[in-house]
C-alpha cells in the first residue's frame, strides 16, 4: 500500500517507520524536509516531499499535525489529491495553553470534534479517527503486560474503516469501532484523559484497553 | 597453632565483610518532587499527537513571566 503521511513530527516519523517496517511504501509530507535529515538517513526507504506530494503519493493518508493547523495542512495538500481517499486522522484539538490541574485544554467545544470540523470542510475525504489517544512510543508494536491495547476508531465510510482496521491490527492493536464520525467527539477527549496519568507519574507509556 | 587459625579466620571474615560492603548497592536517591511547571512541561515527552503545543505554551508563558520579573526589577 502507498501511504502519505502529512506531518513530520515524532508521530509522523514513527508511523512512517511503522508503515515501512510492514512493507508499505511511505512518503512523509512536510513544510521543512531539512528537519528530516536524520530520519531519512536512518530510514532511507521512506520518501520525503511536500504535503501535496505526499497526498498525491498515498492511496491512504495519515494526518499527523498539530490540531489547530490540520485544516491548513489539508488545504496545502490539495483537495484534489485528497478526494475519495482514506485519511487516518491522528490529530487532537489541543489548545495552546497550560494544563489546569493536569487536565489539558481543547479548542473545540464539548459538543463537537476536530474530525467533524474537517469532515464538514473536506466532504469527499473518508476520515477515520485513529492513533489519537496514544503516545508515539506505543503506536507501532506496543508491548504491554496487559496484552494488546485498544485502538478506538470512528468514521463514516465502512471501506475506510476496514482499511484503518487492517493497519491498526498490523501495528499491534485491537480495534474498537465506535461508529460514525460523530464518535470522534468522544474519542478525541480520551487524549486529555490519557495525559493525566502521565502528569501524575511522569511516565507516558500507557494505553487504553476496552475489556470485554 | 589454634591462635594462627583464629587469626586467618578473622582475616578472611574481615576481607569478606569489606567485599560485601563494596558490593552493596548505593541507596536509591529519592526523586526530588517536580514543580508544577516541570510536571506540566513533561508533556513534551509524551509524544501524544498535538501535545507539543502545550509545551510551547508553557515555554512562552515562562518567558513572559521571566520578562515581567526582569522588568519589575527596574
Amino acid at each position: 500500500m502507498k501511504v502519505g503521511i502529512l506531518g513530520s513530527g515524532d508521530v509522523g516519523q514513527t508511523l512512517a517507520a511503522g508503515f515501512f517496517k510492514y512493507n508499505h511504501d511511505a512518503m512523509i509530507g512536510t513544510r521543512t524536509p531539512a528537519k528530516l535529515a536524520d530520519f531519512t538517513q536512518a530510514h532511507p526507504g521512506v520518501k520525503v516531499g511536500s504535503f501535496a506530494d505526499a497526498a498525491k503519493f498515498g492511496d491512504v493518508l495519515v494526518l499527523a499535525v498539530k490540531g489547530d493547523v490540520a485544516a491548513d495542512v489539508l488545504t496545502m495538500a490539495g483537495p484534489a489529491n485528497l478526494s475519495g481517499k482514506t485519511v487516518l486522522d491522528a490529530t487532537n484539538p489541543i489548545a495552546r495553553k497550560p494544563p489546569t490541574d493536569n487536565v489539558i485544554h481543547a479548542f473545540t467545544g464539548a459538543d463537537e470534534s476536530l474530525m467533524m470540523r474537517l469532515q464538514r470542510q473536506f466532504t469527499d475525504v473518508h476520515f477515520v479517527k485513529a492513533f489519537s489517544c496514544v503516545g508515539s512510543a506505543s503506536m507501532v508494536d506496543p508491548k504491554f503486560k496487559g496484552g494488546k491495547p485498544s485502538m478506538f476508531i470512528a468514521g463514516n465510510n465502512a471501506g475506510a474503516k476496514k482499511l484503518a482496521t487492517t493497519i491498526c491490527e498490523q501495528f499491534g492493536f485491537e480495534v474498537e469501532d465506535m461508529g460514525t464520525a460523530e464518535a470522534a467527539r468522544v474519542i478525541e477527549p480520551l487524549a486529555i484523559l490519557w495525559c493525566i496519568p502521565g502528569f501524575r507519574s511522569d511516565e507516558w507509556t500507557h494505553a487504553f484497553k476496552l475489556l470485554h | 597453632m589454634v591462635g594462627r587459625r583464629l587469626w586467618v579466620f578473622l582475616v578472611c571474615v574481615g576481607v569478606l565483610t569489606a567485599l560485601g560492603a563494596c558490593a552493596k548497592k548505593s541507596e536509591p536517591v529519592a526523586k526530588k518532587p517536580m514543580t508544577e511547571a516541570q510536571r506540566d512541561s513533561a508533556i513534551g515527552e509524551s509524544n501524544l499527537p498535538g501535545a507539543g503545543v502545550v509545551k510551547k505554551a508553557l515555554e512562552q508563558s515562562d518567558s513572559a513571566k521571566a520578562r515581567a520579573e526582569r522588568e519589575n526589577q527596574y
